[in-house]
């Protein structure tokens, strides 16, 4: 561009310059925030997730757990409560159970004692699960049959509480 | 003559010009190649714009739906369950998509209702929690309310929902449903976002027990104000033989039984359960009412198996008598006593007010309905009392429960008394003579085995030191019944 002799330079350049400077830095950081954003959503639906289905894990690896254990003596109705703890997809989860035993009536009429535990499970902290921290509650029926084998689990109530 | 244009268009441009603008044409051909340009870069702009448009209501839509959808499979798992006290599903929890006071479940939210997830958090302590959750869509948002107790906790799942309904399958009034899908439209109007959302239900209905599944509770204990403790009491010389498990509440802490304890032979093992929850609650009373009318002659007659025979005034029995299949109310108490035999098979005794009395040289040969609400249900007591049940010198034979929840019973046994079951506040066993309860509570003449039939249904016992192996050793003692 052939600038005529002594014109003077009106800063348009640089108008329009500093104009698309900021019109970029805006679209970038709208861009940036919404991939911060959605990022922080993806991790904490992740991190809300992981730690449910490692809940779930725990509670189920539990079930299998009593009800390999003596229905008569350590997993009795008048037995002492029970704890394990196990690490799935490195989280730390550890699982409360309690005999939650019920007589029930069927259809003939007769009464049955059923072998109920209720189960919670919650992120290992060295203590006990309290209420505030459980993440899944499941109550658990076994069916013990008067050889003393379980012959069936059955799934009462799951609630995931967190 | 293209090449003679070009060499004066060449000729003219090489001429040094003291004024060097744009020529017309250059002009024109610039405009015209700027405006190609310009309406190709505006319709591809605009075309993009649009494209932005969609895709982004797009992606909201579809990441609203991710959103809800970690929430509803989680809830539709959740829902419904099985109540412990019976063993059959819960019909106060499950899922529902109707549109009314009870579809919200007592957890209303602005807007119309989508689907509504309910169960029971069951806790070990008792402390059951009732929980319900609603789905409701409120103009373009889709809502999650959470009650627990009184509780509410929102969630707002979508901002671009456009219409949201849900379905269940096979059974659209999702009494019996095994799925529910969720239909999610977004706001788009171009193209709007369309997703199905499907999730299991868990499966609620679990079979009920019997005696190859499970271990029967021919004496179960309830323990309740005012009984004087341990609640099992064997004062007795003969043994009581219990065919299964004795159940009996922890109330009264880690002492459930006095006397001497080896009389108590059960078959399964000595269970205390906390706050043990009555099994036969929810048996209804008979829709009848008791007046000052006279007794209805004769007694023991029946018109039909579920029919209610009301007896106002207190009857004594002291004679035989046969009674035919019904349900016997009685408003002012009933004796058997000495010099009654008496005798019916599908009858149900029902002592609303009065006291129960079994004396001595009574005898007794009842079997109770084997069908109906009142299955196995021989004897009910209604009324808090201190009853006794007197075998004597003869034999008593209850093919059935003696169901007294308020009451302190005594079993004496002169010689073998034979049960179907107890489901009593607390019990005394006394007497020189044997006490048995369990099903089939029929003794035989013929029996060749020396074990019960009940007993042979534990063929297989895992140790010797399994308290069940016990049912074994000591059935094996049994050998005769009294015979009626």
């Amino acid at each position: 561009m052939i600038r005529a002799p002594g014109t003077e330079d009106r800063g348009a350049a640089l108008i329009l310059a500093i104009a698309f400077v900021v019109m970029i830095g805006t679209i970038g950081a709208g861009l940036a925030g919404l991939i911060t954003s959605s990022a922080n959503n993806r991790v904490s639906l992740q991190t809300l997730r992981t730690r449910e289905y490692s809940a779930d894990g725990a509670v189920q690896e539990a079930v299998a757990m009593v009800r390999g254990l003596d229905s008569d003596t350590t997993a009795s109705c008048s037995a002492a409560d029970g704890t394990a703890v196990s690490t799935i997809n490195s989280i730390a989860i550890r699982v409360d159970w309690n005999a939650a035993c019920s007589i029930i009536r069927n259809g003939d009429g007769e009464l049955f004692v059923q072998r109920n535990v209720v189960f919670d499970a919650c992120e290992d902290v060295g203590a006990v699960c309290v209420p505030s921290a459980v993440i899944v509650r499941a109550q658990v029926n076994f069916s013990d049959a008067p050889s003393g084998d379980v012959t069936d689990t059955f799934v009462q109530s799951w609630s995931v509480n967190r | 003559m293209i090449a003679n244009l070009i060499r004066r268009w060449q000729t003219h441009v090489d001429q040094p010009r003291p004024d060097a603008g744009f020529t017309l044409i250059e002009v024109l051909i610039a405009v015209a190649l700027s405006s190609v340009i310009a309406g190709v870069t505006v319709a591809a702009m605009l075309t993009s714009m649009n494209v932005i448009d969609v895709t982004t209501e797009q992606i909201t839509t579809s990441t609203d739906t991710g959103l809800i959808a970690s929430w509803f499979y989680r809830d539709a798992q959740a829902a419904g369950g099985t109540a412990p006290a019976t063993g059959r599903p819960d019909a106060e929890t499950g899922v529902s998509v109707l549109h009314s006071t009870a579809g919200w479940q007592g957890c209303v939210q602005p807007g119309a209702l989508v689907v509504r997830f309910s169960w029971t958090d069951r806790v070990a302590s008792g402390l059951d929690r009732d929980v319900v959750v609603t789905y409701s869509l409120n103009g373009t948002k889709l809502t999650r309310r959470q009650c627990i107790d009184g509780a509410i906790a929102d969630l707002v799942l979508g901002g671009t929902i456009a219409d949201a309904s849900a379905t269940c399958s096979p059974d659209l009034s999702c009494v019996a449903a095994q799925r529910v899908s969720l239909q999610i439209t977004g706001v788009g109007e171009r193209i709007p976002a369309d997703h199905t959302l499907t999730a299991s239900l868990r499966d609620v209905a679990a079979p009920l027990p019997n005696s190859t599944t499970s271990v029967a509770a021919p004496l179960v204990v309830l323990v309740g104000d005012g009984t004087l403790c341990p609640p099992i009491a064997l004062n007795g010389a003969g043994a009581t033989t219990v065919i299964g498990d004795v159940v009996v509440s922890d109330a009264c802490g880690a002492s459930a039984v006095s006397g001497d304890p080896s009389r108590l032979q059960p078959g399964g093992s000595i269970t205390r359960i906390s706050d043990v929850a009555d099994p036969l609650e929810a048996v209804v009373e008979p829709d009848t009412s008791c007046t000052a009318a006279p007794n209805p002659t004769p007694l023991g007659v029946s018109s039909a198996a579920d029919a209610v025979i009301v007896h106002p005034q207190p009857v004594v029995i002291n004679s035989a008598l046969a009674l035919q299949p019904g349900r016997y109310l009685f408003c002012n108490g009933l004796t058997l006593s000495n010099g009654a035999v008496l005798t019916g098979t599908g009858v149900t005794l029902i002592v609303q007010g009065g006291t129960l009395r079994v004396e001595a040289g009574a005898r007794a040969d009842l079997w109770a309905p084997t069908t109906g609400d009142l299955a196995n249900l021989l004897i009910w007591v209604m009324s808090s009392q201190s009853l006794s049940v007197d075998a004597g010198p003869a034999a008593v034979n209850l093919r059935g429960l003696l169901y007294a929840p308020d009451a302190d019973v005594t079993v004496h046994s002169q010689l073998a008394t034979s049960l179907g079951g107890l489901v009593v506040r607390s019990v005394t066993f006394d007497g020189p003579g044997t006490t048995r309860l369990g099903l089939p509570s029929r003794p035989s003449a013929s029996l060749r085995s020396p074990l019960p039939p009940a007993s042979r249904a534990h063929p297989s016992l895992r140790s010797p030191s399994s308290p069940r192996a016990a049912l074994r050793r000591t059935s094996s003692s049994y050998r005769v019944y009294p015979l009626d």
